[in-house]
């Protein structure tokens, strides 16, 4: 709580915690308070601009733009939730064995990293999806792939530093055997700066998920995702705007939203920056 | 050796990856209430030798006894029980205990690693705690939050949970005002009595050692170079090092009396030891013997110095 | 005394801002610093001594609040100077030797470089070549051998020994009048520190400044120092030539700390001695005596604080009983 009081004292910290509790609040009461379904066709009204009826527009099939924009909330926070933390699940797991299990187990582990790392995340999740082929579950298990290694390289060098601290040391001569002194005093000491990591990583999510769709490799219609709205929005922009501000703005919100947040968090947690209490 | 209560190592060498003999063949005993002093400066490889004690630094050849038992091949059982039995005070007490974990799940933790008897153990905690003047509030607390002359007395509490007969204190007095590192020494005095241990103090304050310990071991360079009675070896010291630290030490002396004897050049790396005696290449009494023959621990049980050319005896 | 002091403190106050409150850090301190004499600062941890240090060299941290007094050096009030002239005056007039001089020294240039700049302050018409070579001279004379080698030598491939060395060489350049050593060799060992004390003690003979030692430790004061102050909770309660101040020490502080000093001669077994209690708030400050919660010839009168004051000439003490 002490940390959340911190993030409300900064202007920029008090932005983010509010788009982001905005952005997850819309995704998760998102049938309760869309007007439509979001797949409701109505061919009467294409391309309209915000009215009584819908509140911010209709797309070229008639959808409701506001409700499209909510339910793709869910797809863009779900993906980048589910993204980041089996990420980060994995890339604690790896980067602590890394540091502590044989050198060739990690060489191993980094040399992975390395490969991975070595592509843009953009041209390595397209080759990807070209294996496993576009859809909701394989986005989510690819785009944790290119996101494990800094998640893992982080764990690794914390680990590393936590090992040389005094009280491990101390640990040891108590006789606490290692997966103790793993279990109970590394871990608590990594998972904070790699907390704020995950969190910084959400946004990065968000757009590469909607860079996806919008290049027709990720989220497949009818569902609605961001980049599958801007993508259609731009097919019809002569006609109307509002598809794709609709998207982009919601895009906008989420990302500056995460990102303000994390860096806030960031701050928070730093003991560096914290004043003398 | 005796197989009384004793922790003692047999020349035992200890040298890391990259050829640096932290310690070059030593052989140390401590027994269950006495104090032993073990000074030296930085790169003498007093703080390995403390720390092989533990079991925290493996030998690379010679033998540790505990209590009789040759722990030499240190098997994960052999490790718990030196572990149980010989416990250490690390110099920077706040950063020796684990941040996130609250002074209780500190305390309650020698308990829960060597499997004793909660119920049984815990209210003598409480009582080591009282004490040691710390009160049952500051038990809540996370280390960060308590001073550090507190964090000093939680390690000192912790040390005590498993009940050991030995206690190694690496610098305990580093860092502490003189108005209370006599509180901190009288402290240990006391449990000493009270739970008959074995401390070994490991410092460079000659004054701490002179005053508090009854044996004395000097070391430079990884070997002992003498070691005795501490009033003994205090008063009339025998090798010209321990002469030398003797005289560097300050003392308050406004009238300018003593004649102090200042070594030329530093420690060398304990990595290239020099030939012969390793103290050759500073020792104001350097004799050509002395570069090509290293002199081997010599002199009655009271004082035993490790020099060709030793300094007169007092008697 | 006063007539030849080269710098004069008077009832200087600094407070550091804390979110619980001003701390008052040093209280209406006095002292002179005479001309080409050592002045130890004793005192323990939060006595003030560092503080009154880096308010010499105006060097004092963020966090400060409210400064009170005068600190003049030669007349020159260095609390109103404005940061431009005191950077020059540091560096040149006024020179520190750190605890740590890893810290001090900047791990990406070379000794040379950083000897030469060292001298900017001072000389900023000479050459670099010149500076070099005086760079060079002076690292002889705090004995270094081999100092073309060390020149070009950067900090991290030096000892501690050597690198404090390096620093008192730096300080040297600058040939300031006064030279700031705040607990010069705590991070030394024994025989090293003899060696700078040594040094120290040699280079008195040819340095015309004065030098004001900041330590915790008396016996490195009682070796180097003609007069020593010392402080207690961001006061001076004694100020004394350095024989009078621990042949006949005139404040039961000073009394305290010296039966503290650990004696290996003494018999062991018996307990030792400690001062009870603790330091008093600094936020808060206790009226009366800053010593009198812990002092064990506290009286009446401490109720009132006792300024600090002459007991014979030169030799100062803030206790009614002296």
């Amino acid at each position: 709580m002490e940390v959340f009081r911190r993030i409300w004292a900064s202007p920029s910290g008090r932005l983010g915690m509010v788009a982001t509790l905005l952005v997850i609040l819309g995704g998760v009461a998102a049938p309760l308070i869309a007007t439509h379904m979001p797949n409701q066709l109505d061919v009467a009204a294409r391309l309209t601009p915000p009215s009584a009826a819908h509140w911010l527009g209709t797309d070229h099939l008639g959808r409701d733009l506001f409700s499209r924009a909510l339910f793709g909330t869910r797809i863009a926070v779900g993906v980048a939730l589910a993204v980041t933390a089996t990420a980060l699940a994995a890339g604690i797991l790896l980067g602590v064995v890394a540091a502590s299990g044989p050198a060739a187990v990690e060489r191993t582990i980094l040399a992975a990293f390395d490969i991975i790392s070595s592509f843009p995340s953009l041209i390595l999740a397209l080759a990807l999806v070209a294996v496993l082929g576009p859809g909701l579950i394989n986005i989510i298990i690819l785009v944790t792939i290119v996101f494990v290694p800094q998640f893992g390289r982080v764990a690794r060098a914390q680990t590393l530093a936590v090992k040389e601290r005094p009280f491990i040391e101390a640990e040891r001569a108590l006789g606490a055997s290692s997966g103790r002194v793993l279990t109970f005093h590394i871990l608590p000491n990594i998972v904070g700066p790699i907390v704020v990591l995950a969190s910084m990583n959400i946004p990065v999510v968000i757009t590469l998920e909607a860079g996806l769709s919008f290049l027709g490799v990720g989220i497949r219609p009818p569902l609605a995702s961001w980049g599958t709205m801007l993508f259609d929005g731009f097919t019809y922009l002569e006609q109307s705007v509002w598809p794709v501000l609709v998207a982009g703005g919601s895009l906008t919100l989420a990302t500056l939203g995460f990102t303000l947040f994390g860096e806030a968090l960031r701050d928070a947690l730093d003991p560096k920056l914290r004043r003398e209490p | 050796m005796t197989a009384v209560l004793t922790i003692a190592v047999e020349d035992l060498r200890i040298i890391f990856s990259g050829g640096v003999q932290a310690v070059a063949g030593i052989s140390l005993a401590l027994r269950v209430g006495e104090t032993v002093g073990l000074v030296g400066e930085s790169g003498s490889g007093k703080t390995t030798l403390a720390k092989a004690l533990v079991g925290l630094n493996r030998p690379t050849s010679g033998k540790v006894f505990l209590e009789g038992r040759d722990l030499t091949g240190l098997t994960r059982a052999d490790r718990l029980w030196l572990r149980r039995r010989v416990q250490m005070i690390f110099q920077d007490p706040l950063s020796s205990l684990s941040p996130r974990m609250k002074i209780a799940s500190l305390l309650a933790e020698p308990i829960k690693i060597h499997s004793l008897d909660r119920r049984e153990r815990w209210p003598q905690v409480l009582d080591i705690v009282k004490r040691l003047g710390l009160s049952e509030a500051q038990l809540e607390k996370y280390p960060h939050q308590i001073s550090g002359g507190q964090a000093r007395r939680v390690a000192i509490a912790r040390a005590l949970v498993t009940d050991p007969s030995f206690l190694i204190a690496d610098e305990p007095t580093a860092g502490l005002d003189v108005s209370v590192q006599g509180e901190l020494l009288n402290l240990l005095a006391d449990l000493q009595k009270r739970h008959s241990l074995g401390i070994l103090i490991v410092s460079h304050n000659l004054n701490v050692i002179g005053r508090v310990t009854d044996r004395v071991a000097i070391m430079y360079l990884g070997k002992i170079v003498e070691e005795g009675v501490t009033r003994s070896v205090f008063r009339a010291p025998r090798h010209p090092y321990t002469h030398a630290l003797l005289s560097a030490n300050p003392v308050i002396d406004p009238e300018h009396k003593r004649e102090k004897l200042v070594l030329s050049g530093e420690i060398p790396s304990p990595s290239n030891p020099p030939s012969g005696c390793r103290f050759h290449t500073r020792c104001p009494r350097v004799q050509d013997r002395c570069k090509v023959e290293e002199p081997a621990l010599t002199g009655p049980q009271g004082q035993r110095y490790a020099c060709h050319f030793p300094l007169e005896s007092a008697a | 005394m006063s007539a030849d002091a080269l710098v004069k403190i008077e009832n200087l106050s600094v407070d550091f801002s804390t979110a619980k409150g001003a701390l008052h850090v040093l209280r209406d301190v006095s002292l002179s610093i005479p001309r080409n004499r050592v002045v130890g600062l004793v005192g323990e941890s939060g006595s003030g001594k560092s503080t009154l240090a880096l308010a010499l060299l105006g060097l004092l941290p963020d966090n400060t609040g409210r400064v009170a007094g005068r600190i003049e050096l030669d007349g020159e009030n260095l609390l109103d100077t404005p940061p431009e002239e005191l950077q020059k005056l540091r560096g040149g007039r006024i020179a520190m030797i750190f605890q740590d001089p890893m810290t001090a020294l900047n791990p990406v240039f070379s000794i040379g470089t950083q000897l030469v700049d060292a001298q900017r302050n001072r000389h900023p018409k000479i050459g670099r070549r010149e500076l070099l070579k005086r760079a060079g001279d002076m690292l002889k004379r705090v004995g270094i051998s081999n100092p073309e080698a060390r020149l070009a030598a950067y900090p991290h491939q030096l000892s501690g020994g050597m690198r404090q060395r390096v620093m008192i060489a730096m300080a040297l350049l600058c040939e300031p009048d006064i030279l700031i050593a705040d607990e010069p060799t705590t991070a030394l060992d024994v025989t090293i520190e003899a060696q700078i004390v040594k040094l120290i003690g040699d280079l008195r003979a040819d340095f015309s400044g004065s030098i004001v030692l900041v330590s915790h430790s008396l016996g490195l004061i009682s070796e180097l120092c003609d007069e020593v102050a010392v402080m207690y909770a961001g006061k001076v309660v004694e100020s004394a030539p350095t024989k009078n101040l621990f042949g006949n020490p005139r404040h039961p502080y000073t009394l305290a700390l010296l039966a503290c000093e650990i004696d290996p001669e003494d018999e062991p077994g018996e307990p030792l001695t400690t001062i009870k209690g603790g330091l008093p708030d600094l936020i808060d400050v206790p009226k009366g005596c800053i010593f009198a919660a812990r002092c064990p010839s506290r009286f009446d009168r401490c109720a009132e604080e006792p300024p600090l004051r002459d007991v014979e000439a030169g030799h100062r003490s803030a206790c009614w009983l002296a």
